[in-house]
């Protein structure tokens, strides 16, 4: 892997793209750190590449402040395809990328860590406003890393991509829908939809359990509404929910009024009128 | 509400220093969560409890899914989001440049977002101007300034 002179700049427009500008000091390391972590799990990378992936965070985010371009803030685009991340940093002080490109990570991934070392290919980018250094990181290659040993998941998913609707059926007669992750404009269509399938499939009573939903906004309690709507008035619906953020979203708008919050799912079952 | 002389006017850009930070991504369902996590950790660095980074979380997201639903008919159009810390406060701006906050005769929600965001803020405001239609939220941090 060498440092070669870019022809063009990348292409900014691309539309699996996003930007960060983040002006050094605490900030920077979370921020840098969740692009970059959700980036590697959207470009489906395996286990081993995201975690050198959150490697160059660290190393971004220690090193880069030092090597910027006077008093700019820290700037990094992220481009996702699959298989593939590919990062770009600046704007840099001349010499600046092949410094950031070689800095030690002072322990960041273990001892000697490098970004040169971690990815598959690097260029620099040379601009008026300072110079960019421009990474790439390959989720198939035998070169830079073995391949994901068998039995270990392929894709490492992050908080911002875990979810799951399971639905089944309670002795008593009772639908359970359990949500794992957050419900929000991205996954409450899947709620919605698993919620449809249990009604038309003829479930009247519905306990939605959100003990592993670890967010819910205004379009989740949209989902709630129209299944509600379509059990009532002959079914009904519970929910149940122990997180204080969720809570309050229900008391915010006056929907803890309106449905059965239980603590536990046998709570809302027996509250449906079926034995736990 | 009468208009104070010391409101500022929205085609002047409020202050010229660079935000903290700025995030500019397409504005897609899926990339509400990236926001979301992001300004998540800033909170988290910020030293909010777990309860103001819920709120954090929460008002944030219902910015952004308004961008998405509302603003362009393009998901690959531009939602731009931007925190700055100001002594205790942490200002988060959400930005579109898209057909502003008229609502929509066909809306897909409740109406519900933007009143549980501002029930989660310290402020909430809506403004329109040549900069683009921004949500400018406001927030405490224990460890600001």
């Amino acid at each position: 892997m060498s440092l070669r002179p870019a022809s063009a700049p990348a292409d900014r427009a691309s539309p699996d793209s996003l930007r960060l500008a983040v002006a050094p000091g605490r900030l920077a390391g979370p921020a840098l750190a969740r692009i970059i972590g959700i980036g590697a799990s959207r470009a489906e990378l395996p286990v081993d590449r995201l975690e050198d992936a959150m490697t160059v965070a660290d190393i971004v985010a220690l090193r880069a402040p030092e090597l910027l371009a006077g008093d700019a803030r820290l700037e990094l685009s992220a481009q996702m395809r699959p298989g593939r991340l590919e990062l770009e940093i600046g704007p840099l002080a001349a010499g600046g990328a092949q410094r950031l490109l070689t800095a030690d990570g002072a322990g960041a991934g273990g001892g000697g860590a490098t970004i040169a070392r971690l990815v598959n290919a690097a260029v620099t980018i040379a601009g008026s406003g300072g110079e960019r250094l421009s990474v790439e990181l390959l989720g198939d290659t035998d070169e830079v890393s073995p391949p994901v040993a068998a039995g270990t998941p392929a894709i490492v998913r992050d908080e911002a991509v875990d979810f799951a609707v399971t639905g089944s059926s309670h002795r008593s007669g009772v639908h359970i829908l359990a949500v794992r992750g957050e419900i929000d404009i991205s996954t409450a269509p899947k709620v919605k939809l698993a919620a449809r399938e249990a009604v038309f499939a003829g479930s009247d009573r519905v306990v939605l359990d959100l003990s592993n939903t670890t967010f819910l906004d205004s379009t989740g309690l949209g989902v709630i509404i129209a299944l509600a709507r379509l059990l009532r008035p002959d079914g009904d619906i519970a929910i149940v929910n122990s997180d204080p953020g969720i809570a309050k979203t229900f008391e915010i708008t006056g929907l803890a009024e309106i449905f059965t919050v239980c603590a536990t799912r046998d709570e809302a079952i027996a509250a449906l009128g079926g034995a736990a | 509400m009468p208009v104070r002389e010391d409101t500022f006017s929205l085609t002047e850009p409020v202050t010229t220093r660079p935000a903290d930070l700025e995030l500019v991504l397409p504005a897609r369902p899926d990339n509400v969560a990236v926001v979301r996590h992001v300004l998540g950790g800033l909170g988290e660095a910020l030293g909010l409890d777990p309860r103001g980074v819920a709120d954090l979380r929460l008002a944030v997201s219902e910015a952004c899914t308004n961008v998405v639903v509302h603003a362009y008919d393009s998901p690959e159009e531009q939602l731009e989001v931007e925190a700055s810390i100001d002594g205790a406060l942490l200002n988060v701006t959400v930005r579109d440049h898209g057909r502003g906050l008229a609502p929509r005769t066909d809306s897909p929600g409740l109406g519900l977002g933007l009143p549980i965001a501002e029930a989660v803020t310290s402020s909430l405001e809506l403004g329109e101007s040549p900069a683009g239609n921004e949500v400018r939220m406001t927030f405490v941090v224990p460890d600001g300034g």
